[in-house]
């Protein structure tokens, strides 16, 4: 049944087009216009100068060009790694935390800003926090290790190929599992206590109770918990822009530090590449998040 | 209803276009440039001499031009260069700005686009002829090159002598003497070089970028950026051989890539390092305050040139690089002004200024009287009789070539590659070149 277009509801709808169209407006050119315009850029040469840009069409050129690019193709699997480690470490651990808070210490409410302290801070606060930490000369974690007689493992943790990558993929669960344990608690705690006391009754451990009892009445949470994780990792910059920058030997490179060091510190004024190279990256994301989320919905019906 | 729904299409978008104006005109920039206003955009944030010197010169600008004001905004390199780039694509930028020859990318397309401003009128009879190829492109002078620098191996006099080193009276040693002093000092306990390549992609070429002049000479050195030199060069090989003979020996410390560049003249200022391979712009960061991350006035400091080889197609042959420069934006509403600003940092009063407060080379002609600074002497015997070419290697390297030849470099002096792997990469580099 069509909608009446009464006074009323014209009103309402005035109403809300009002509050709606900053956000639009903003929305439409910060976020459409530049997508658009990047899918487009990505057929061209394109030269801004000068407040004018100039274009050659060069069909898929830019595209053939990133299938030979070794470097890209490096950050693409460094990305890969990262955001499919992540969830893995962020998500168990932070629902660890959540469980120790929902049981309710003397320390709870401290250690619940404690660990979620972390997530407030900027990500180039963090980075160069942890930059010290792991510094070759005089970094905590190489002094702990040597206290510990463990000079042999003592290395400069951001500089070498091997470990700069799982030293940063540590560092982003120190920042995220604080939210994770947050979102966490709330799911736990929703859950009905007489399901985990029945379970009890029923002689599971506590192990059980968690596996069988916990996290399948959580399995929504912990699937969108594992969707947002995995989008932010593939997105990952500001961290490695303040520690590595993408070294040594390209190997913390990932795609968005890649974009912006072509789009920006070489061939200055040249955006058709760069683009195309978001573009791409923009349409695997977009593919794997659908793949990932329509997977979990499958599988998350639960009742209680 | 039609009627309703149309007054409410409409509705919407003049709320949409009202806002898009709305957006428009608050994002819109600041580039509203008053004509009696020059803006000046610089890197060296936080290098408060070099800052004294740039707020001299719009002193004298200022007082000779009662009434203008001058904006100066100071970033940190990378940020500048963001900076920079977005604001000139976009029709805008800066009346005055920061600039050097080797920034990745912004050169010289700034110069080949119109973007800059003759200043020759202003500056051109106080250059040294030297800095001639980085501030002049045919008749038109874009560049002021304020900053010059070349490498040396700066080193800690008390160090080596407890090491047991006996250098040559002269200074001057030959690259298997360089193998024993790294050697001496390694058995000594001692870190022989201090280094940090974390922050700097450059910074793990600078040996090896010396060592292959000094290997392969002016022909080859200059033909390795255009990509007519292949890696594969016996005399290039040899080059890089003993570069990694000195990683091996122990000669760079541990987590050199992990060390800022920063934080690596601290080390050496630190005293528990024998040698520091460091371009010279090195006195703007050692001849400040202590507590500013400084040299101890104390500091047995000790300057020598790279090491000639036996053999060798460029003993005698070193490289000046011109930095920190200044340009004008063509444009710009003032640009006359502009250029008088920056005439007032070409006189030879100002460089001799720069030169006793930065502690560093200037392309600009100096008073005769800045030569009589310690520091300066002793530097001028370490280099002196070296042939000077414009350098570094890799200005005039494709963007590409260049990153994989830093971060071979790098990963060589690191030790996490070998000559081998590392002409595999480079070689590879250059062949997408020759495409």
């Amino acid at each position: 049944m069509k909608p009446k277009w009464n006074r009323k509801r014209l009103r309402y709808l005035n109403t809300a087009a009002m509050f709606l169209a900053p956000a639009l407006v903003f929305y439409l050119l910060l976020i459409v216009y530049p997508l658009f315009q990047s899918l487009l850029f990505g057929f061209f040469k394109v030269d801004i100068l000068g407040g004018q840009a100039s274009y050659q069409f060069v069909g898929l050129e830019n595209y053939r060009a990133l299938m030979d690019d070794s470097v890209f193709w490096a950050s693409a699997k460094n990305t890969l790694i990262w955001a499919i480690s992540s969830p893995f470490l962020e998500i168990p651990i932070g629902l660890l935390l959540a469980l120790y808070l929902q049981r309710g210490t003397r320390l709870t409410k401290l250690m619940r800003v404690v660990w979620f302290m972390p997530v407030l801070l900027p990500q180039i606060v963090v980075g160069i926090i942890w930059a010290w930490i792991y510094n070759s000369e005089w970094g905590a974690l190489n002094q702990i290790l040597k206290t510990l007689g463990l000079e042999t493992w003592m290395r400069g943790w951001l500089g070498h190929p091997d470990t700069a990558l799982p030293a940063l993929i540590v560092v982003t669960t120190w920042t995220w599992i604080g939210f994770n344990m947050i979102i966490l608690l709330a799911a736990v705690s929703s859950i009905p206590k007489d399901l985990i006391e029945a379970a009890r009754l029923d002689g599971a451990t506590r192990l059980q109770v968690l596996t069988r009892v916990i996290v399948p009445l959580i399995k929504p949470v912990i699937a969108n918990l594992m969707i947002l994780c995995f989008i932010g990792k593939m997105k990952v910059f500001d961290l490695i822009w303040a520690t590595t920058q993408g070294g040594p030997m390209w190997a913390t490179e990932t795609v968005a530090t890649y974009t912006v060091k072509r789009a920006f510190y070489w061939n200055t004024f040249e955006k058709g590449y760069p683009s195309a190279m978001a573009t791409m990256w923009f349409v695997i994301i977009l593919l794997i998040s659908l793949a990932v989320t329509r997977a979990m919905q499958k599988r998350v019906v639960l009742e209680y | 209803m039609d009627t309703k729904r149309r007054k409410f299409g409409r509705m919407c978008t003049k709320i949409l276009i009202g806002a898009a104006f709305a957006c428009t005109a608050a994002l819109s920039p600041i580039q509203a440039i008053s004509a009696e206003k020059l803006t000046l955009w610089s890197h060296w944030a936080d290098e408060q001499n070099k800052k004294d010197f740039v707020m001299e010169a719009i002193k004298r600008f200022k007082d000779k031009n009662p009434g203008f004001e001058v904006e100066v905004v100071w970033y940190q390199k990378p940020q500048l260069i963001t900076a920079l780039t977005t604001s000139f694509q976009a029709g805008s930028g800066p009346d005055i700005f920061y600039l050097e020859p080797a920034i990745t990318g912004a050169f010289p397309p700034f110069v080949d686009n119109g973007f800059m401003y003759d200043i020759s009128k202003q500056v051109d009879p106080f250059i040294e002829s030297w800095a001639h190829p980085f501030s002049k492109k045919g008749n038109m002078t874009y560049l002021l090159p304020l900053e010059a620098y070349m490498p040396v191996l700066y080193f800690n006099k008390d160090v080596l002598k407890k090491a047991g080193v006996n250098l040559p009276n002269d200074g001057r040693i030959d690259s298997d003497m360089l193998k024993e002093i790294v050697q001496k000092l390694k058995a000594s306990g001692v870190t022989p070089f201090s280094a940090g390549t974390m922050d700097r992609d450059w910074a793990g070429s600078l040996v090896t970028e010396s060592i292959l002049l000094r290997y392969i000479g002016k022909e080859k050195w200059q033909g390795i950026p255009t990509g007519k030199t292949p890696w594969t060069d016996p005399d290039v090989v040899a080059g890089l051989k003993y570069v990694d003979d000195l990683v091996k020996a122990g000669a760079y410390p541990q987590g050199v890539s992990s060390i800022k560049l920063g934080e690596s003249h601290g080390l050496f200022f630190g005293g528990k390092y024998g040698m520091f391979p460091m371009r010279t712009f090195f006195g703007g960061r050692a001849f400040v305050p202590v507590d500013k991350g400084g040299m101890a006035p104390d500091f047995p400091l000790g300057i020598m040139d790279f090491p000639s080889v036996k053999g060798g197609k460029g003993n005698g042959l070193s490289y000046m690089q011109v930095g920190g420069s200044y340009g004008v934006n063509a444009r710009s509403k003032n640009p006359v002004k502009a250029a008088e600003l920056i005439g007032m940092m070409a006189t030879p009063d100002m460089a001799a200024l720069w030169m006793g407060k930065v502690k560093g080379q200037t392309g600009i002609k100096a008073d005769a009287s800045a030569m009589n600074d310690p520091y300066f002497k002793m530097l001028n015997e370490a280099t002196k009789g070296l042939t000077l070419l414009p350098g570094p290697m890799e200005l005039g390297m494709d963007s590409t070539y260049r990153d994989v030849f830093f971060k071979t470099s790098t990963a060589l002096v690191a030790g996490h590659i070998n000559v081998d792997t590392m002409i595999k990469q480079l070689e590879e580099a250059r062949a997408k070149l020759k495409k």
